[in-house]
């Protein structure tokens, strides 16, 4: 480790896996072993998860390549290099619209999250406006500082939800476990469609590439990364259906957090370990949060250039918590965190993927 | 310039102060923490008639429930309050308070208006079920439900049903705790020394038991005054999630050793006249099925026991290879008919499987087991057509620390 690197405004290809993994963790940890269990109804859905983490690889590498093929550049100003300046003001206001709602599906998360199991009887409104602060207060300060927080967080999350699993171990039964092999690989790709969901996140390569010291290393860096949250929700999803076997899992709302209510620490010194893992959970939403905040700035300011960040902060703010606020139920959230994911697909696996097959048939490269 | 200063500090202050709160803060002094809850159906009509006749128009369950809470009491646990001059009857650690109602959450708010501390599940240990509500249609589910659902709930309450009514069993008092719920928890603990208790089965376990199809047993649990029993099992049917039949102390054993759920114990077996007695320390047990017919499948239990001898009235040159293996072949054939009669009541009787042969046909044969599923211990009931036996293999590891205790023949009195 060196320090002095640390002065510059620069991120390393070290930093830009944590971000990576920092960013795709988020509220799908919690409910995909449910969408699995829900089409394959056994243990293989393990499979499910490397299918779609192959596939969000792939698609991240992709990625990774486009962003690193145009170090010196912003998004808006490759996108204009590949497909002119008309297509590139859509793709990034696209782009800022996709970050936003984001940035709004994950505080109406927490809010959610923290409302039913946490503050039972404080408004939601409030838990969300709290959390949209704290949100705020993280994107008015530097990029690079924001950025680095996820270093400092990715540790402990990996530590609590590492110990979890390590102490619901011993709730594991066999017979919940067997037989191996028995789906076919039809309800196995539609687990990996319902998993799918909860991998997206890489495309910030597309935007952060820029800042990194050596960009040429994006694409390794989406791919390691990924295979952070890839082998968290395998370990995950076998300790689900172990400890509850698929027909429960299918009936939990949350199969993760009841998976970290179970858990007792032998000696009887914590006894609420749920709450250690609801403090990282939201410590990872934050990180996700920030980064999607950051991202609808950054857009939009790329192409609205007047205005100051600050500025932009006060506009989006409101926006933001005003999306949060629309959905009224359980349902009407998880249709649209779906929906979001099915337009991000669009906006920033598809045509991304597209431009860079373009540029590469046009031989569009960095000129600087 | 500190003028400024000020008025910033001070605005910064006051804003501390204002929006500082929280919504949900209850003292700790508020919570009524419920470590036991019973639920049972009420012996009278009177209440719902009341009930009818105040409001005839409102929703009503297919069922009442009478549900008892029982409450820590604090200042009961202080030690030595007794000493200080406090009454006898204040020193209880806890308080039942029993309540009557067709959904569970209107009992636990009717209990708000009684108690001066709202309940709090959030330790709840044990959920005592009467046997009425078990064996009635639907009932053990939905008053399940509840506890289920609720968020503040955790899934690994321990659920045990009652032989008789549920209320009893929290209304005991224990000699050497201070509260029932807690007293109850930790005999249900105790597997190490027995095998004729179910093992601890949580309400995650029951819930995953009325979500798939197999049957199940939950532990039996029967009270006097001062204390309580777990012993015996709660044999319910996977379709109907039902109550079927109980099964006794030995007839759980013998569920134990063919569900491999034994952790230690003790088997009785008689040479000649003399009893010598076997101390479990594992036991382990593999199936082997024989499936080509549908109609008359096959298993063969082969049940492995080790463990020591712990007491013997015969006097038996333990050192001695032949004695030894005599002794093995005796304990297994004790094992076996344990095996046995827990099996002709199950298998015959109850025509319910909770020996877990569904459980290896869905492991082992996934395919046979989707095509059978429906039928299984149901409907056309492919379990009670098959035929099962047990053999036993014991091993035993030591003999204690003294081979004799006294040399002396003992003459067989006729």
């Amino acid at each position: 480790m060196n320090n002095v690197s640390y002065a510059d405004q620069k991120i390393g290809s070290r930093e830009m896996v944590i971000i990576i993994a920092n960013a795709v963790i988020g509220v799908g940890i919690l409910t995909f072993p449910r969408s699995i269990a829900d089409e394959t109804d056994a243990f293989d859905g393990w499979i499910s998860v490397l299918i779609a983490g192959a596939a969000a690889c792939l698609i991240g590498w992709l990625l990774g390549r486009l962003a690193s093929r145009f170090p010196n550049h912003t998004f808006f100003e490759y996108v204009a290099l590949i497909a002119g300046r008309p297509f590139a003001y859509l793709l990034t206001l696209l782009f800022g619209v996709y970050s936003t709602l984001l940035a709004s599906f994950e505080i109406r998360a927490v809010g959610n999250i923290a409302k039913q199991y946490l503050f039972t009887t404080t408004p939601v409104e409030m838990i969300t406006l709290a959390f949209l602060l704290i949100v705020q207060y993280a994107a008015a300060g530097s990029r690079i500082a924001l950025l680095r927080l996820n270093l400092l967080f990715l540790p402990i999350v990996l530590l609590v939800i590492f110990m979890v699993q390590v102490y619901t171990l011993r709730f594991l039964e066999w017979e919940n476990v067997r037989p191996f092999f028995s789906s076919d690989w039809m309800s196995l790709l539609k687990g990996a469609k319902g998993v799918g969901l909860s991998l997206s996140g890489s495309e910030i390569v597309l935007f952060y590439t820029v800042l990194m010291r050596r960009p040429q290393d994006a694409p390794k860096s989406v791919i390691a990364g990924l295979a952070i949250p890839i082998l968290l929700y395998m370990t995950i999803y076998m300790l689900v259906i172990g400890v509850f076997s698929p027909a429960v899992a299918k009936n939990l709302t949350y199969p993760t957090i009841e998976l970290a209510k179970g858990v007792e620490v032998p000696g009887g010194f914590i006894e609420r370990v749920e709450s250690l893992f609801f403090t990282i959970w939201i410590m990872t939403i934050f990180n996700t949060c920030t980064i999607w905040f950051d991202l609808a700035l950054s857009t939009l300011r790329s192409m609205f250039t007047r205005l100051s960040k600050f500025a932009w902060i006060l506009i989006l703010s409101p926006i933001v918590y005003l999306i949060a606020m629309t959905p009224q139920n359980l349902i009407q959230f998880f249709a649209f965190g779906d929906r979001l994911s099915y337009f991000g697909a669009v906006i920033a696996y598809v045509i991304p993927v597209l431009l860079l097959a373009i540029a590469k048939l046009r031989g569009v490269k960095d000129s600087g | 310039m500190a003028d400024r200063r000020f008025v910033r500090t001070a605005l910064i202050g006051l804003c501390a102060f204002l929006t500082a709160g929280c919504w949900d803060q209850v003292q700790i002094e508020e919570r009524g923490f419920v470590i036991g809850v019973a639920i049972d159906f009420p012996r009278s009509t009177a209440a719902e008639e009341k009930a009818d006749r105040e409001a005839p128009d409102k929703p009503e369950g297919r069922r009442r429930f009478l549900v008892t809470h029982q409450f820590v009491v604090p200042g009961g646990l202080v030690s030595g309050a007794q000493e200080r001059g406090i009454q006898n009857s204040a020193n209880q650690a806890f308080l039942n308070l029993a309540s009557e109602g067709d959904s569970l959450l209107e009992i636990s708010s009717e209990l708000a208006t009684r108690s001066s501390r709202i309940p709090f599940y959030q330790h709840l240990k044990v959920v005592i079920i009467s046997e009425a509500v078990a064996r009635s249609n639907y009932a053990f589910a939905d008053a399940l439900d509840f506890f289920l659902r609720d968020p503040e709930l955790r899934r690994s309450s321990k659920v045990m049903i009652a032989k008789g009514d549920a209320r009893p069993v929290l209304e005991i008092s224990p000699r050497n705790e201070k509260l029932p719920a807690m007293y109850i928890n930790s005999v249900a603990e105790n597997i190490r020394k027995t095998a004729r208790m179910v093992p601890e089965v949580r309400l995650g376990e029951v819930h995953e038991n009325l979500v798939n199809e197999l049957s199940f047993a939950l532990p039996r649990i029967t009270s006097n005054e001062n204390e309580v029993k777990v012993a015996g099992a709660a044999v319910f049917h996977g379709q109907s999630n039902r109550l079927v039949g109980f099964l006794g102390e030995e007839e759980t054993e013998g569920l134990n050793f063919l569900t491999d759920r034994v952790k230690g114990g003790m088997l009785k077996t008689a040479v000649g006249r003399d009893l010598v007695t076997f101390n479990v320390q594992t036991a382990s047990r593999d199936i082997r099925a024989d499936i080509r017919h549908k109609e008359r499948m096959r298993f063969v239990y082969t049940i492995t026991c080790e463990g020591v001898i712990d007491e013997s009235f015969k006097r038996l040159n333990y050192l001695n290879e032949n004695a030894t293996k005599t002794l093995q072949d005796n304990v297994a054939k004790e094992i076996e008919r344990l095996a046995r009669d827990t099996i002709r009541k199950v298998h015959k009787q109850m025509k319910t499987d909770v020996l877990g042969l569904g459980s290896h046909l869905k492991q082992k044969h996934p395919h046979l087991w989707k095509q059978i599923k429906y039928d299984w211990d149901h409907g056309r009931n492919y379990f009670a057509s098959s035929d099962i036996d047990v053999k036993a293999n014991v091993f035993i590891r030591n003999v204690g620390e003294v081979n004799m205790t006294e040399t002396r023949d003992r003459l067989e009195v006729r």
